[in-house]
């Protein structure tokens, strides 16, 4: 029913250019340019603080070695992955590819949704004329 | 005959609604009361008696005018994290303290449509993350079977609650295990379908690519009932339910025969049945199995060998997919905010921190982590092909039986409390379900005898892709020479 | 191949690279049934998918995905059999879900080109690809003191977004691309390219670097909504990154916005660290599957192309290349131009008047193509009067000029009113001519003396004396037989 082999999705004459276009705008990440994977190191302090900081979680310091406890006995179990070998196997990123339905639906192009503010807005900490209010949003 | 409606099937009050013997009011005012009564077993979030009735007599109105269908004017509840109009839903969350959803799940409308009646929505793990209830930002579910112990999870409440006998059934969710192992651990008959089955709109996500919803109750006959009608595609509302009609289950239940489950192949996964599961649960599921032979069907060894690292590949994939659709919650639309904070930043940071459990945050952090640039090849993608691999090693094993068999969880119910230490091993003890998940295959739980301290034992059932019908087949056929469904915990 | 004019600024060769995002003209959402008309009451065009509530699931709008696909076959680009979608992680008000939808390492679009024209040189702009995402919310601040108001109504429009390699030398090649672009997307009608409501915004990446030097670290500057604008900015731009360079800095990678009121790029707050986007495909999104037969009938369906139609004008009238190009600006002029040509069978006559006379008009009363007052028919038949020598070009003007403003209608009646027939009996020309060689003697004897200065002046005479009524061909001919 599925398949390991890989059918190489981009086409080929662009698969380099459009390649080089997706390194060369890798913005605001040079300092992970470098970075070498290495399947015994545990994730540190800093780790955990760049972390929290991209998901928009504040750890109270006193926390934060726990958490890195924890975490770090799931990676321990997680590092056993890079043992299986996995050349040319095909990612499964859901299994919609192997039970049959491969192609996304299209739904036709027609505006049905009607005005669904109010009641979407019920909930909503802080509203004012319709809109959303939220801290200043500095550009 | 009143008194005991809460300990007769769906299909059987079903029954009695249609001969009119009882009127779904009547049924719906005697569970909330039994509800009321077991407050204390903490399994229910959110009740409104008003809707419930009005819905009651809705289903009334339709029998008197002489509708006959399967579901009617039974009563129900749902997991909280299938959102409802009538009800709060929280996911088990303070981020979603209060929320008022302007729509029903599909799997809500569905069973409404089919005129069952909403008691109210159910504890539950925080966001489904969770095997024991005791993640819940409203407190941990008790487990009817001895109160001081999980009822497993993260569909804790449904599990309690149609165990205790306050709801003749419960829809769950199931994404690594979550309606399979808290059916084993609670006594009760459970069942996850193939992926894509039922609609995922309206279900608070946690993992795309593996959540799925699912009845709980105390039968495979009752399952088979709910599934009919929560089934079936969605395709204006998701994308990735299967566009495939309902099937009516009921209709494939029975099998002809003193050997009802002849010509069955019952595989058994070595990795299933090795040191790492208790003893008592492997006796209670070899006896079970043995039931399953003597119906007819041939028991075989197979072989899933990357059973054990099911483990991290899930615990990669879902925290990398919950990351993304948890970053929704950010108090800008609805839901927790913060009350005091500094600059926009600081109202997100706050929010979420005060507004996730622990748990949802270590997850979280760990999603972030291996989507992050430089380490999605070697964890994300890594567990994607580990991912097709499990996939492919349950089809080598389909092409020599048809249903796979073992256990669903390693140990009977522990007690509250005692694996929030140390979550790892919470983790661990989902060895079984795991691949089940990650591949996307139906999987089932039917009680199967008793271990330890009396406690419920489970047989996990898999079947391959769309074989729901055959899973339910395989357990009723087996309900229907053994009582360990029947069994109620004795109320304290 | 004619030698390159040099572009270089202060010695520094300036590297362009564009990121436009196109909305389009769909009726509804990317991923939700709202509408996306613009203007709308805040937060009123936005269902549960919009506002990311809890258990919302996106579903694909197959007019998105139609409009990629004519887009793709406009540039002559590859369509993506199978292409996925990707969510880009970050945290923003006016993006509900915390994540986009868009498209990373499989767009629908791939390859692809653009030609122009930059004063007389031909330019190809390579395109790396063209993607489908959502666009995001807005946030308003004028109200609101210490807080922003998030409206949600623009998210979720579709967006096509189309990148090039970093080919462009000059700030004029870039607005050229990016006008030529706007031509193409408003054309094929996938997008409506108003750019004062956003439907066309174009991201330039600058760099300088000494010729044959390594690529320089670029600036982004972002949201450039207007075509002069652009080329304001990009000039101080590229200017500011010499004088840094000059002056011994590093440029850092940046993203920049230009304040129209200083005509100055300035860096926005550096988003260093949350710019992790995280990308991954998104599990609620199986891959959008394009099969060939969807592209054929799209392509067979299509509106001949302006490129093409331009190579036509040249091929099939004689018409430059520059000319062609002018008058493939719009669907509505060309289709004016072929018409005109169609009506006098003179599609040199034709381009150079809708270019010249109808165009001058048209800017003067800031007026478009449909809303001129001359139709192409009337147009046609002028140049046709002006053909078969009925009347001069001076006097068409005149007559244009009364049809432009609406004294008269019909074109022969107009010449008739205004006695602007040429003269055509060659007997009264005769005359004419004869009394000028009369009056000029000195200059017939310049004129045989070989001063061509001096024929043109007694050709000027005779059509002064004939009231601009002389054919001057005739006149010439008439004159240089007479000189013998």
């Amino acid at each position: 029913m599925q398949r390991t082999g890989s059918k190489p999705l981009l086409y080929k004459p662009f698969q380099l250019r459009l390649r080089r276009h997706l390194r060369s705008n890798e913005e605001g990440t040079a300092h992970f340019r470098f970075h070498v994977f290495d399947p015994t190191m545990a994730l540190t302090p800093q780790d955990i603080a760049r972390v929290a900081h991209l998901a928009r979680l504040e750890l109270p310091p006193q926390e934060t070695q726990r958490t890195l406890d924890r975490i770090n006995g799931l990676f321990q179990l997680v590092e056993q992955m890079a043992a299986v070998p996995t050349a040319g196997v095909q990612p499964l990123a859901h299994p919609a590819a192997v039970t049959g339905q491969i192609a996304l639906r299209l739904r036709d192009d027609v505006a049905s949704e009607p005005n669904q503010r109010e009641a979407s807005q019920v909930s909503a900490p802080a509203v004012e004329r319709g809109l959303f209010l939220v801290p200043k949003v500095i550009e | 005959m009143s008194a005991l409606w809460h300990e007769r099937s769906v299909a059987q009050l079903a029954a009695h609604l249609a001969a009119r013997e009882v009127s779904s009011v009547e049924l719906a005012q005697h569970f909330l009361s039994r509800i009321h009564g077991e407050a204390d077993l903490n399994a229910f979030l959110a009740l409104n008696e008003e809707a419930s009735l009005a819905q009651a007599r809705a289903a009334d109105a339709r029998l008197a005018a002489g509708e006959r269908t399967p579901l009617l004017g039974v009563p129900l509840a749902h997991k909280d994290v299938f959102v409802t109009r009538d009800f709060p839903t929280t996911a088990g969350s303070k981020m979603l303290a209060g929320y008022r959803s302007p729509f029903d799940a599909t799997v809500v409308r569905r069973l409404a449509e089919a005129g069952m009646v909403t008691l109210g929505k159910l504890n539950c793990d925080e966001f489904a993350m969770g095997s024991g209830n005791d993640n819940s930002a409203y407190g941990p579910v008790k487990n009817p079977w001895d109160r001081l112990r999980v009822p497993g999870g993260s569909s804790g409440g449904s599990a309690a609650a149609v165990a205790a006998g306050l709801v003749p059934a419960a829809t769950g969710t199931d994404t690594g295990g979550s309606i399979r192992q808290p059916a084993a651990l609670s006594g009760i008959t459970g069942i996850k379908p193939t992926y894509g089955r039922c609609s995922r709109y309206g279900m608070v996500a946690y993992a795309s690519s593996l959540d799925q919803a699912g009845p709980m109750a105390r039968s495979a006959e009752d399952c088979a009932l709910l599934l009919s009608a929560m089934a079936g595609g969605d395709p204006d509302r998701d994308s990735t339910s299967l566009d495939l009609p309902a099937l009516d289950y009921s209709a494939q239940l029975q099998a002809a025969g003193s050997q009802p489950l002849k010509g069955l192949r019952i595989g058994l996964p070595k990795q299933f049945f090795g040191a790492g599961c208790s003893a008592d649960v492997l006796a209670a599921v070899r006896t079970a199995l043995a039931e399953f032979e003597k119906l007819g069907a041939s028991l075989l060894e197979v072989d899933l060998p990357l059973t054990e690292l099911s483990i991290p590949a899930y615990y990669v994939i879902a925290p990398a997919e919950a990351s993304s659709n948890l970053s929704r919650f950010d108090g800008v639309r609805y839901g927790h905010r913060a009350k005091d904070h500094g600059d926009l930043e600081d109202m997100y940071k706050k929010t979420r921190s005060e507004g996730f459990g622990a748990e949802v945050q270590r997850r979280i952090m760990v999603g972030t982590y291996v989507l992050s640039h430089g380490y999605y090849d070697a964890y994300y993608l890594q567990a994607q092909k580990i991912r097709r691999l499990i996939a492919e090693d349950f089809q080598k094993a389909f092409a020599q039986c048809d249903v796979i068999a073992g256990p669903v969880a390693p140990s009977v119910a522990w007690a509250i409390g005692e694996k929030t230490a140390d979550p790892l091993a919470a983790y661990l003890a989902d060895i079984y379900t795991l691949s089940t998940s990650l591949a996307g295959l139906p999987g089932m739980s039917v009680p199967a005898g008793f271990g330890q301290g009396g406690l419920p034992v489970g047989l996990q059932l898999i079947g391959n892709y769309f074989e729901e019908a055959r899973l339910l087949q395989t357990a009723h056929q087996f309900q229907q020479v053994s009582d360990w469904h029947q069994r109620r915990p004795v109320a304290p | 191949m004619a030698q390159e004019k040099s572009r270089l600024v202060q010695g520094y060769e300036v590297v362009i690279g564009f990121e436009t995002h196109t909305q389009l003209t769909t009726a509804s959402k990317i991923f939700s049934r709202a509408p996306i008309a613009f203007g709308a009451e805040p937060n009123t065009q936005a269902s549960a998918v919009d506002f990311a509530l809890p258990g919302a699931l996106p579903v694909m709008n197959k007019g998105a995905v139609q409009r990629a696909i004519e887009f793709g076959l406009a540039v002559k680009a590859h369509i993506a059999e199978s292409s996925v979608f990707a969510r880009k992680n970050y945290f923003y008000p006016d993006l509900p879900k915390g994540y986009q939808i868009s498209q990373f390492e499989i767009p629908v679009v791939q390859g692809g080109e653009v030609e122009f024209f930059l004063e007389g040189d031909k330019k190809t702009v390579r395109l790396v690809r063209a993607h489908l995402e959502e666009d995001a919310g807005k946030s308003l601040h004028e109200d609101f003191i210490g807080q922003s108001g998030i409206d949600l109504n623009r998210a979720g429009t579709p967006l096509l977004e189309i990148v090039t390699e970093p080919d462009m030398r000059s700030s004029a090649e870039a607005v050229a691309y990016a006008k030529e672009l706007h031509k193409i997307v408003t054309w094929i009608g996938i997008c409506d390219g108003n750019m004062q409501e956003g439907s066309f915004r174009c991201d330039a990446n600058v760099s300088v670097r000494k010729p044959g030097a390594e690529l320089g670290t670029r600036r982004e500057i972002k949201n450039l909504n207007s075509f002069k604008f652009m080329q304001q900015a990009i000039d101080f731009e590229v200017r500011w990154q010499i004088e840094e360079i000059e002056d011994g800095r590093k440029i850092q990678q940046a993203t920049v916005l230009f304040d129209p009121d200083t005509g100055e790029t300035r860096a926005m707050r550096t988003k260093e660290d949350s710019a992790d986007y995280r990308y991954f495909p998104d599990p609620d999104l199986p891959p959008l599957v394009i099969g060939r037969d969807w592209v054929e009938q799209t392509r067979a369906a299509m509106s001949e192309l302006p490129r093409v139609m331009a190579e036509r004008f040249v091929r099939d009238h004689g018409l430059p290349e520059y000319d062609a190009g002018q008058l493939t600006q719009s669907k509505a002029v060309a289709a004016y131009f072929e018409a005109v040509a169609q009506a006098c069978g003179q599609p040199k006559l034709a381009g150079n008047w809708v270019m010249g006379e109808l165009s001058k008009r048209l800017n003067a009363d800031n007026k478009s193509i449909d809303a001129s007052t001359v139709s192409a028919a009337q147009l046609g038949l002028l140049i046709a009067r002006i053909a078969d020598g009925t009347v001069s070009n001076n006097a068409a003007r005149q007559v244009f000029d009364a049809l432009w403003t609406g004294d008269g209608q019909d074109v022969d009646a107009v010449i008739d009113a205004k006695g602007l027939k040429s003269m055509s009996d060659t007997g009264e020309l005769e005359k004419i001519i004869d009394a000028v060689l009369a009056a000029n003697a000195k200059n017939v004897e310049e004129v045989k003396a070989g001063n061509a200065k001096a024929f043109n002046a007694l050709v000027g005479q005779a059509m002064k004396a004939s009231k601009g009524k002389a054919n001057p061909a005739q006149v010439n001919d008439l004159l240089k037989k007479k000189l013998g």
